[in-house]
């Protein structure tokens, strides 16, 4: 799989680059702004883009103006947008932006190896991926009447686990249940908390955000 | 040669200039008390406004003094000229007053005192006018000006002395101390050129005034518009005294007004000074404050936290490397370390976040206060009609009024629920943020206290409401 790098600090590009040749990518280049990342693509666009939110200027998304460039020039790019510190006015905004194929965590995810392996592999096949801190932080968050109350456990569990983008069958191979169950879970979650059930994934990030935001 | 030690000019100057605070007070009181004893015999028009001049001059001179005890500012200097005018023109009264009391022993000498000096003491009067409200005049061709005014003064003032020649005029009941030959014939002169000299000296003094207010400053122009407006007025009031009711004890009596009006005018103008060094001051506080917490952040994220981020990545290829190896103690040693890690950068993270918030920063206000709504252990809930983004100082302020109003209602009420409302008023943000809890935030406390720099700064207003019933924070920051 052939990814890039892009992030203006040093240390981390070239400790990031090692890891994903480690874990069997083969990293095209690397750059340390958004012109930079763009002539990546142009050159040789990869399976994913893996790009740090925040670069110069310093406005704190021209991480996610790259990533709009590169969707709208060259679709089949896959976007991971890495951040220090993950915050859910973000993670929304990526999901409005983009319809799939984008991943947003952070970047101690990468200390993990096989798990960050995996989320690449993920967005390069056009799922979504948000970081569990985030989703943690989202579902942990205090609601007046707290209609998450209704939920039980294992409804909690898939809802975390929907909320970081993991399909159904994703989510049956991480609980051990069956699709089938998987399924009767998500529908009662849905119903439970008033959303209109979509099985699009991306868009039920987006809902399952939306409504742990409101 | 006996060495003499020299008092540093600066010092000698500052001595002399708290004596003039002390005694502006007392100064004033016994112009008071001498223009009073100079009523005890009568009122006589021609020399009514002499007295109302003194005694208002003075007690203005002194409210200035007092309100401008700094030697250098221009109210000190302007007050002292005020004083002193004050104090000639009680003293010229109350001499002249004698000479209405022929009785009075020595009463022609005295009269004579309150003769002579009017032209000097209208030049004084003069000056202090001209110096308004600076304490200074306006340039060097006006100090010219004064200058050979005092000069026409002093030979006025001289043939006043040596003859009789304002006797007529001021209509008084003695006679002239000296009997210096040939005052018939230097009346006429006498007359004529003070006439001309007095209006002279009136013209020169209303067009500084104008010239002024044509080159003053914002503050400078607010006060002459006092003095100018009470000037245009007391003119209308002596036109009305004279023809509708056919004396000029109503113009004379609303002389006094113009002294308070500039009392006033400098007196508010202190105030406004005061008001902007205190502010200015505050944002000098709160603004080094924030510039160093946002170094902080900034110096976290680029330094200890990069390098975490780092360590992290080396770790996990540890990990990988002892699973390679089959070593399990090995593996879940290193995997162990890992999730330390993990633990410390989540904790520095919410740390360097407390110290300041950089979404505040990239994505503004409502973001941030968002963000505080997710980690407070009380149910918030945030309404807002604010525009995208506000000028930092705002942004700031309001993320901080906020920020300590939902730390308190989770500390110290005991509150379920909390609502933050933002929304935009008339020339500001209104901050609102109320809890159900059990009230009792103390508005001594640091967190509040604090806040209240920050206000200052933006010359925004603060309301703690605090009951049984809840807390509530209200917070207006003006901007346009």
């Amino acid at each position: 799989m052939r990814v890039i790098v892009v992030d203006d600090a040093l240390l981390f590009r070239e400790g990031l680059t090692r890891v994903l040749a480690s874990m069997g990518f083969e990293v095209l280049g690397v750059a340390d702004d958004v012109p930079g990342s763009l002539r990546l693509v142009e050159r040789d666009p990869p399976d994913v883009a893996i790009l740090d939110l925040r670069m110069p200027p310093g406005h704190g998304t021209e991480g996610i103006e790259a990533a709009q460039q590169i969707r709208s020039r060259w679709p089949s790019v896959g976007l991971l947008l890495l951040s220090q510190y993950v915050e859910a006015h973000y993670a929304l905004q990526l999901m409005t932006d983009f319809e799939g194929g984008v991943g947003y965590l952070l970047k101690d995810r990468v200390s993990d190896l096989e798990a960050f392996a995996l989320d690449v592999r993920r967005v390069a096949t056009g799922s979504t991926v948000i970081d569990p801190e985030l989703v943690a932080n989202l579902v942990a968050r205090r609601r007046e009447g707290d209609p998450l109350e209704s939920l039980t456990d294992r409804e909690r569990d898939v809802l975390s686990l929907m909320a970081r983008g993991r399909s159904n069958a994703a989510l049956a191979d991480a609980l051990h249940l069956s699709p089938k169950t998987i399924e009767s879970y998500v529908g009662s979650i849905f119903t439970k908390l008033g959303l209109a059930p979509d099985t699009r994934e991306h868009r039920r990030v987006l809902a399952v955000l939306t409504f742990l935001r409101a | 040669m006996r060495q003499r030690q020299r008092t540093p000019a600066k010092a000698w100057n500052h001595r002399a200039m708290t004596l003039t605070s002390r005694l502006a007070w007392p100064t004033a009181i016994a112009v008071a008390v001498v223009v009073v004893l100079g009523f005890l015999a009568g009122v006589h028009l021609g020399n009514l406004h002499n007295g109302l001049l003194g005694v208002s001059f003075a007690f203005v001179g002194a409210l200035v003094i007092r309100h401008n005890p700094d030697p250098d500012a221009a109210g000190h200097r302007e007050g002292r000229l005020f004083l002193l005018s004050g104090v000639a023109s009680g003293l010229m009264f109350t001499c002249r007053q004698v000479g209405y009391e022929p009785g009075f022993p020595g009463a022609e000498w005295i009269a004579w005192f309150g003769v002579w000096p009017l032209p000097l003491v209208m030049v004084l009067v003069g000056l202090t006018i001209m110096s308004f409200p600076t304490g200074r005049l306006p340039g060097s061709a006006w100090r010219r000006l004064v200058i050979a005014a005092t000069a026409v003064a002093v030979v006025l003032a001289a043939m006043s002395a040596l003859w009789p020649v304002e006797y007529e005029r001021t209509a008084l009941l003695v006679g002239h101390p000296l009997a210096v030959p040939g005052s018939e014939s230097l009346q006429g002169l006498f007359t004529a050129a003070s006439n001309v000299a007095y209006f002279g000296f009136q013209l020169m003094f209303a067009v500084c005034l104008l010239a002024r207010m044509l080159v003053a400053d914002a503050a400078q122009s607010r006060q002459l518009w006092w003095f100018v407006g009470a000037g245009a007025l007391s003119v209308v009031v002596m036109a009305l005294s004279i023809t509708v009711w056919d004396t000029p004890i109503g113009g004379l009596l609303f002389i006094p007004v113009l002294p308070l009006a500039a009392g006033i005018a400098m007196v508010e103008s202190s105030y406004e000074g005061l008001v902007s060094d205190l502010r200015a001051s505050a944002r000098r506080i709160v603004t080094a404050g924030d510039d160093a917490r946002h170094r902080l952040e900034r110096d976290l994220h680029d330094g200890a936290q990069q390098r975490l981020v780092t360590l992290g990545m080396d770790l996990g290829a540890l990990v990988e490397l002892a699973a390679a190896s089959g070593n399990q103690p090995l593996t879940e040693a290193a995997a162990r370390a890992r999730v330390e890690l993990m633990e410390a950068t989540a904790e520095l993270r919410e740390l360097a976040q407390g110290i300041h918030p950089t979404i505040l920063t990239d994505q503004g206000l409502v973001p941030a206060v968002e963000r505080l709504a997710d980690k407070s252990p009380i149910a918030v809930a945030v309404r807002t009609q604010l525009p995208d983004r506000l000028p930092p100082d705002v942004e700031e302020a309001a993320y901080y009024v906020v920020a300590e109003a939902l730390t308190n209602a989770a500390k110290h009420s005991g509150a379920t629920a909390v609502g933050v409302d933002l929304t935009r008023t008339d020339g500001g943000v209104a901050v609102r943020v109320a809890d159900d809890g059990r009230g009792g935030a103390d508005s001594s406390g640091q967190g509040l206290v604090g806040l209240a720099d920050r206000m200052l700064m933006l010359g925004g207003t603060f309301l703690v409401d605090t009951g049984p019933s809840g807390t509530t924070v209200k917070a207006v920051l003006p901007c346009e």
